[in-house]
């Protein structure tokens, strides 16, 4: 058993006394109590996700009775998509190796939107007199509301993608650019020759405008003084 | 007789079904390139970007083995790609199992075909996917690569059968949910045997049905089994199930 596992042995009570304090703590918490109202939702299912049990934390939450939720399958408390996963990952997980941890699933509410929760899972047997392949099996699931912290990990998850674009955008500008010695276009990536404002406005979030500087203004505006009949 | 696993996980999800056929079948497994301990490197996004690529993987797979005309067991979209393969390979399989298969997946109402999901539910599974790939960091992967030569240890990490990189994983998501090989159906030549189960959430009871009338010479066998992966619930059953096929089509040697 978990409890008898805790590395602070040493600090522990003994025998009956242990026993005592373990199973409703110093304070007298009832079992039931420990369960109905922990801070996280909690259930228990058949090896096929049949619903068996659940706390009242849980059934808070979703906003229904527990009496309509038992006998339905995990997958009634999830949205589709979580559903897919459902299927594909936790339930695989749960059979090769016996639990999953911190899956990130939505828990759909009735009249509300989906929670976002995070999903904790292990299997048990049933009694532990009974061990072995045929031994019948519980699997017990663990929800923490996790609605602030989704947030939080999608803002970085966006950061993250705009920050990946940023890099690739920024190395489609390093490396060799070819350059026509004589006109001066700009060879993109797929042959064609472009004028130098056309690539720049293409592969950078730049524009250009159009000015002249000091030598080409001395030089051209003194050609133009020079015309016939000009200045 | 070549297992091929689906999306999600790797060829470990065969473990309890397998080696039931050794004694009988040389038994090969493997992994999609992306997948389990597949060489990431010969992923791309261009050659994977249909479900074609990944047949071509397994032409590529059995002339290199030299063992064609054997025997495809391929679990939900894996049965597709077995389809695809041997449309493009005559005789590559002599029998096509195909566990949990489906078409497509998402509904078709102008012909009234219903795979079981809209198109946003699709997106929103690709979300649930990016939400649970923050445990995929660099120092996850780079120990999962540091330990590639020794897969046995790398599978003390947690979750490590449904770890893919997570661009891989999300690509063969969208890929998987968006592919629609109904019109491929009618082109199969091999005998199949398809595997169905109740409650599948993945492949609702009247896509096995749509198959086997799509299909020239298909047996539909509704396992007892709920969930889309009778292979890990229900093993014996899926077992029972393709040995006494193969017996009755005689490709038990």
């Amino acid at each position: 058993m978990r409890l008898d596992d805790t590395s602070d042995d040493a600090a522990m009570p003994v025998g009956d006394e242990r026993r005592r304090r373990t199973d409703t703590g110093p304070y007298g918490e009832s079992l039931e109590d420990l369960y109905e109202h922990a801070p996280c939702g909690y259930l228990s299912m058949a090896a096929d996700a049949t619903i068996v049990k659940l706390n009242r934390t849980l059934s808070d939450w979703i906003g229904r009775e527990s009496v309509h939720i038992v006998g339905t399958r995990l997958h009634s408390l999830l949205t589709a998509g979580g559903r897919i996963y459902l299927e594909t990952h936790l339930m695989p997980l749960l059979t090769m190796q016996g639990h999953a941890r911190q899956i990130s699933l939505d828990l759909v509410r009735a009249g509300r939107d989906p929670m976002p929760v995070l999903l904790d899972a292990e299997r048990r047997p049933l009694s532990p007199d009974r061990v072995g392949a045929d031994a019948p099996e519980i699997i017990r699931v663990t929800f923490v509301d996790i609605t602030d912290r989704r947030m939080y990990e999608r803002e970085l998850l966006d950061a993250r993608r705009q920050a990946e674009e940023a890099l690739a955008q920024v190395r489609t500008l390093r490396g060799l650019l070819p350059v026509c010695s004589w006109c001066r276009k700009i060879r993109d990536d797929d042959g064609y020759w472009q004028q130098l404002e056309q690539y720049i406005r293409t592969n950078t979030d730049a524009d250009v405008t159009h000015d002249i500087c000091t030598e080409c203004s001395n030089e051209h505006i003194r050609e133009v003084d020079a015309r016939p009949g000009g200045g | 007789m070549l297992f091929s696993h689906g999306f999600g996980c790797d060829q470990q999800m065969w473990r309890f079904v397998a080696p039931a056929f050794e004694d009988e079948h040389d038994v090969i497994l493997h992994d999609h390139v992306g997948a389990g301990w597949s060489d990431i490197n010969s992923w791309s996004p261009e050659r994977y970007a249909t479900l074609q690529g990944y047949a071509d993987d397994l032409i590529e797979l059995v002339d290199a083995l030299g063992t064609r005309g054997g025997v495809f067991v391929g679990h939900s979209v894996a049965g597709m790609i077995g389809v695809l393969a041997s449309n493009a390979s005559p005789g590559l399989f002599s029998q096509l199992i195909l566990v949990t298969p489906s078409p497509r997946y998402v509904n078709d109402p102008e012909v009234g075909y219903i795979g079981g999901f809209d198109a946003t539910d699709i997106e929103e599974m690709l979300c649930v996917m990016s939400d649970n790939y923050l445990g995929w960091s660099h120092q996850m992967a780079t120990v999962i690569m540091a330990n590639h030569e020794r897969p046995e240890l790398a599978t003390e990490l947690d979750n490590s059968f449904c770890r893919t990189d997570p661009k891989i994983a999300e690509h063969f998501g969208r890929v998987t949910f968006t592919s629609d090989n109904r019109a491929d159906l009618a082109q199969v030549q091999v005998p199949c045997l398809i595997l169905a189960c109740a409650d599948d959430a993945i492949a609702p009871r009247g896509v096995g049905q749509y198959l086997a009338a799509e299909l020239a010479d298909a047996e539909l066998v509704e396992l007892d089994a709920t969930g889309h992966c009778p292979h890990l619930s229900a093993p014996d059953e899926v077992i029972r199930e393709i040995r006494s096929y193969l017996l009755r089509r005689g490709a038990s040697r």
